[in-house]
């Protein structure tokens, strides 16, 4: 007989160098036997770091994990699997050009004997297929075994990932974030599934931040915020409300952020009807129908949790990801997503200034000179008839490190930098620049500490006040809140608020309609 | 027969003919493409196979023990240049072009050590063995051109065939193409990339090597360059055929045919010759420009 | 985790060079009856007089020229493997100009046109392989090496055909006429004024890396492509310029061998040039100034086999194996450590 409980992980805490970031800091997590059990919290309260120490990924810094009440040290995915832990990742371990059969018996093909030479297995691609049909029948999974994966939709890869796991025998199953990528209905099937592998007695773990389906299909569920964790619940004793405070740090009837002052906008600086994309990435979500529009003088920040068409709304900003569809009025000039490259000629001039989200590898090259980054974006100004002005690039690089107090050197090479202060740098770059219409500010405190957090959010208002129009796109909640005149909120790729930052506007209510259990 | 078709059916003939160093490096080339790693080296190890290859047959007066010693060199050289890259990080296209320069110069030192000559050495070999019988080349026009081959023309399709099956059917090759379509994949489920990129290193040192001896064994001789593209040719090849062995082959035979076309158009025409030897580069590149995908 | 250690480039180079050298006198071991005699030919010989040291430096020049253009193409993320066939034009083109051009022309204008002729002839098909990049995704590297195969039988059959030399034994054109070829210096040795082209070639190049937008743009490309979309750099026009560039040195150096050491356009004459220059560029470590120092020591290198194969008997293609022991090292990225294995 099993014991009880599945695993249990005490005072886990992993660090991850150079920034020195508590991805996790004692968590502790029970999970009983055949149940399913969410893990919820905010982007970055550590869910998917200790998911992947539980899976073997990632070795903790410190903490004891047992695994039917016996400690073990998970050192290898090979171990995790040993132990009959398997983990499906948010972004698919595939291989696209092989079949569905191939994908889940990797590895554990049936070969035919003997061996050619006693050397090369050849699989016994009749058996393969049976097999994945029977392993499918068994788990009412409907997955064309011998489809390669790259034809199929989401869903079904997901099932193979799935399928792949129960395959290698595994007990406990880790799913992370498993419905961001799946239409509603594709959710349901997928629920189905997890409940009929619960009744066949496997542990399910469910990374999720959409508490919706916490409440539906999870038994206990153990809240994270940053790095710890808070506690865990049954399911049937919390309200979906309650649960919504315990993840986003608040009482029910909480506060509202105190917002700067209002201010009377401007006229419309850019307007946006109908923007759809496609998806980004396999692991993303495509934006359908967006719609709003930014004054001079105003902030209007975009608040989503991972997956849900952040990025996606990024790249179209950035000029990056041409639109399916959509119009756009920008200080009277209008053009629709056939005529993108009018947007991208707006950037290029500086009307439109730009704060990418992803510092590494989109906002520095990383082997260069601080200056060299500091001067790329700005290049009329700092290149007279084809010369670099040094003495001036220098000067504007060294009042900028001064300025926003970045520890680096104009001469430095930009990887020595910590990320923190690459951002600055970034911050500061783009706030030298002549005044434009407009600033599309992605994530622009990411990883910042509290003192540059502040110096940051400074600017950008001294930047509104100024009379630019902002757009602010964030998953920070606290900062859209401290910083927006409006809000809107991005849920599966579309839009489902958009409210003027005011009184009954808080933390609470952003967050029910960020975890999907309050639409518009 | 008439003239006409007598030269019709020797070009073809000669067309099976010149695939076949084609087709073994090719077929080589795709274990490592389809592991990730683009093999420029094709061409160095085509000559280090060719030179040790003759080399061993000339002094074993035995072509199987050549093509066992052609086979034994290129792998070495295949396997440095998998150290270098897998071990040491470096560049897979840099250490190529390395072993390119390295197999010229080894195989011109020796040569001078050896043979006390840097240009042709000629090896007075048994005669090659015929596949078939001697009746079925005397079918007019079919038999010349599929049945009047040597056993390692005939070994050039078997091993085509035999990589599909095994690039297809056998753990290993799955092994292989599941690195090259996600190495991070492999890992995490537990197996190792590098020995799957290792693997396909040795595959394609065999079967450069084969091709190099295919070559050498063609004229009964080694000369320095003698590989001249070839090896670049078959690296082109693995594109054109988008990775499939069947449609590598047809790719080794349309190069071929140029090759074929060049050198008889070279006997018999007014065309300058070293024009016509430009043609199978010129095929090669205007197919790859067909294949490339417009942005 | 896989124990091993950082490499960083100066490290690199020291090993690359230090390699090859190794494995020069290793292989002069083997191979030499007399071991200090070979030795002294190897190392000493190259500085030994006036005319082995101005032989020697011409030998670098071109060696300069070309791998400036490679290492242009480094920068910009391209490999350039067509050099053969673009210094081969570029040769060819010169060759044209200099045997056609009236025998009353002032040779300074001729070698103007013949070094413009050159670097255009390679420019354009350098920039072929960056359009056939650009715009139709074939890799570079493939493209430039089946151009060039093509472009050195297409000269091959213009330099034995219609420009052969009527009265010479070799596969050549006619000689060009001496006033027109590039003044000496050093004689007797084969050393000539493009010494000095090449460096305040070098120069220029440094002063547009360091000093201009077109330097920094095509730097930014380079180190981080999105980053370089962000900025709005045009990045596709910058591969193909720097495709066309590299091609042009290369026919530079290429026109400049035909009006200075060669004296004619003779089947063949590039052989290996195009490779040695990558091994430059490559020494170089991705900077201007290093191209100088890179050129000599791989021209010293094969100074060196020259002189040891008139001496000792060891074919001078011992060249091609020590710059692929320098190659393989400078390209390593790190030393794998022996004494622990895998953990």
């Amino acid at each position: 007989m099993l014991p009880m409980t599945a695993v249990r992980m005490r005072g886990i805490s992993k660090r991850y160098l150079p920034s020195g970031v508590h991805a996790n800091d004692g968590a502790e997590l029970v999970v009983e036997r055949g149940s399913i059990h969410a893990l919820v919290g905010e982007n970055g309260a550590g869910k998917t770091t200790l998911m992947k120490i539980l899976a073997g990924l990632e070795l903790p810094d410190s903490g004891d994990i047992e695994v039917d009440d016996k400690p073990v040290r998970i050192s290898s995915p090979a171990r995790a699997r040993a132990l009959g832990i398997g983990m499906v990742h948010q972004h698919f371990l595939m291989f696209d050009e092989l079949s569905a059969a191939e994908n889940i018996f990797f590895g554990l093909e049936p070969e035919r004997r003997p061996r050619i030479l006693g050397l090369l297995g050849i699989v016994d691609s009749v058996k393969l297929t049976e097999r994945a049909m029977t392993l499918a029948q068994e788990y009412g999974f409907a997955v064309e075994p011998s489809a390669p994966v790259g034809t199929l939709s989401i869903s079904s890869r997901q099932q193979v990932e799935i399928l792949r796991q129960l395959a290698g025998q595994v007990r406990i199953l880790i799913l992370d974030e498993p419905t961001s990528v799946l239409t509603e209905q594709e959710t349901e099937t997928l629920f189905e599934k997890l409940t009929d592998l619960r009744r066949m007695g496997r542990t399910i773990l469910l990374v999720t931040h959409k508490i919706d389906e916490v409440m539906q299909i999870a038994d206990r569920v153990t809240v994270m915020r940053r790095g710890k964790t808070i506690g865990t619940y049954d399911t049937a004793s919390i309200s979906a409300n309650e649960l919504a405070c315990l993840i986003m740090g608040t009482t029910p009837h909480g506060e509202s952020m105190l917002h700067a002052a209002p201010h009377a906008a401007g006229p419309s600086v850019l307007r946006i009807e109908g923007l759809s994309t496609r998806r980004r990435h396999q692991g993303g979500t495509g934006l359908s129908g967006l719609a709003f529009d930014v004054h001079g003088g105003e902030v209007l920040g975009i608040c989503a949790l991972s997956s849900n068409g952040l990025d996606e709304l990024e790249d179209v900003l950035a000029g990056f990801l041409a639109p399916t569809a959509g119009t756009c009025l920008f200080c009277g000039h209008q053009f629709d997503a056939r005529r993108f490259h009018e947007y991208r000629r707006l950037l290029k001039e500086g009307k439109i200034a730009y704060l990418p989200s992803d510092r590494v590898r989109r906002a520095v090259a990383l082997s260069l000179p601080v200056m060299d980054n500091f001067i790329a974006l700005d290049r009329r100004m700092y290149f007279a008839r084809g010369w670099i002005r040094s003495a001036l690039a220098k000067r504007a690089t060294q009042e900028a490190i001064r300025g926003f107090d970045i520890s680096a050197r104009a001469e430095q090479t930009t990887a020595e930098l910590s990320g923190g202060n690459i951002q600055k740098l970034a911050v500061a770059r783009l706030f030298s620049k002549e005044r434009p219409e407009l600033f599309v500010l992605c994530e622009p405190t990411w990883g910042l500490d509290i003192r540059s957090a502040e110096q940051v959010h400074d600017r950008i208002q001294r930047a509104r006040d100024a009379g630019s129009a902002v757009l602010l796109l964030s998953s920070d909640v606290d900062e859209i809140l401290r910083l927006s005149d409006r809000i809107m909120v991005l849920y599966r790729g579309k839009q489902v608020a958009l409210l003027e930052n005011a009184g009954q506007v808080n933390r609470a209510l952003i967050g029910e309609y960020l975890l999907g259990i309050r639409s518009a | 027969m008439s003239d006409r078709a007598m030269i019709f059916v020797d070009i073809l003939k000669y067309t099976v003919v010149a695939a076949t160093p084609l087709l073994y490096a090719s077929i080589g080339g795709l274990f490592s493409e389809l592991a990730g790693m683009l093999n420029i080296a094709l061409e160095g190890l085509m000559g280090i196979g060719a030179f040790f290859g003759m080399a061993a047959a000339g002094l074993s007066h035995n072509v199987f023990i050549g093509a066992v010693a052609a086979i034994t060199s290129a792998v070495a050289a295949s396997l440095l240049m998998g150290a270098v890259t897998i071990r040491f990080r470096a560049n897979v296209f840099i250490v190529g072009l390395a072993i390119n320069l390295l197999a010229g110069g080894v195989t011109t030192v020796l040569s001078q050590r050896w043979y006390h000559t840097k240009a042709v050495v000629a090896f007075s070999l048994p005669a090659p063995l015929p596949a078939f019988p001697a009746a079925l080349a005397q079918i007019p026009f079919v038999g010349p051109i599929l049945f009047s081959h040597s056993v390692l023309t005939v070994c050039a399709w078997l091993w085509a065939i035999g990589a599909a099956f095994i690039i297809r059917n056998s753990r290993h090759g799955i092994r292989i193409r599941a690195t090259g379509m996600n190495a991070q994949a492999v890992s995490v489920l537990g197996y190792s990339p590098d020995r799957a990129r290792v693997a396909a290193m040795i595959w394609s040192g065999v079967g450069s090597g084969l091709g190099g001896f295919a070559l050498g064994l063609s004229i009964s001789a080694f000369v320095p360059n003698i590989v001249s593209g070839r090896g670049w040719i078959a690296l082109v090849a693995i594109y054109l055929g988008q990775k499939k062995p069947l449609w590598i082959a047809a790719s080794c035979l349309l190069f071929a045919f140029a090759e074929s076309l060049s050198n008889y158009v070279q006997g018999f025409s007014s065309i300058p010759p070293l024009l016509v030897l430009a043609l199978p580069y010129a095929v090669t590149l205007v197919s790859l420009i067909a294949a490339g995908n417009k942005k | 985790m896989r124990a091993e250690r950082e490499l960083q480039s100066p490290a690199r180079v020291v090993l690359a060079v230090g390699v090859s050298i190794a494995l020069a006198a290793g292989v002069l071991a083997l191979f030499s009856q007399d071991l200090g005699s070979a030795l002294a030919q190897f190392f000493l010989e190259p500085f030994s007089n006036r005319y082995f040291l101005g032989n020697y430096l011409a030998d670098a020049v071109p060696l300069m020229i070309a791998g400036l253009g490679v290492l242009i193409a480094f920068r910009s993320k391209n490999f350039n493997l067509g050099g053969e066939g673009q210094l081969y034009a570029g040769a060819l083109a010169a060759g044209l100009i200099a045997l056609r051009v009236p025998a009353g022309t002032a040779p300074v204008v001729v070698w103007i046109w013949v070094a413009v002729a050159g670097a255009l002839t390679g420019a354009a098909i350098g920039a072929l392989s960056g359009l056939l990049k650009a715009f139709w995704r074939v890799s570079e590297m493939i493209s430039s090496f089946l151009i060039s195969a093509i472009v050195i039988n297409v000269s091959d059959f213009f330099i034995t055909g219609p420009l052969q030399d009527p009265a010479s034994n070799f596969q050549t054109t006619r000689q060009i006429v001496p006033q027109f070829l590039l003044p000496r210096i050093l004689a007797p040795s084969k050393l000539d004024v493009s010494l000095g082209l090449a460096i305040v070639l070098i120069l220029v190049f440094m002063v547009v890396a360091k000093r201009t937008r077109v330097g920094f743009e095509l730097r930014i490309c380079g180190e981080n492509e999105e980053f370089a979309r962000y900025c709005g750099i045009p990045v596709a026009a910058y591969q193909v310029a720097a495709m066309a560039v590299s091609g042009g040195l290369y026919g530079l150096a290429g026109a400049l061998l035909v009006i200075g050491p060669q004296g004619r356009v003779m089947r063949g004459f590039s052989s290996g040039l195009g490779w040695s220059a990558i091994s430059v560029a490559l020494l170089a470590q991705g900077n201007e100034a290093g191209v100088v120092p890179a050129a000599l020591f791989i021209a010293f290198l094969s100074t060196g086999s020259d002189h040891v194969m008139m001496g000792s008997g060891v074919p001078s293609e011992i060249i091609s194996i020590l710059q692929a022991v320098a190659m393989c090292f400078i390209s390593a990225g790190a030393l794998p450590r022996f004494r622990r294995r895998q953990s």
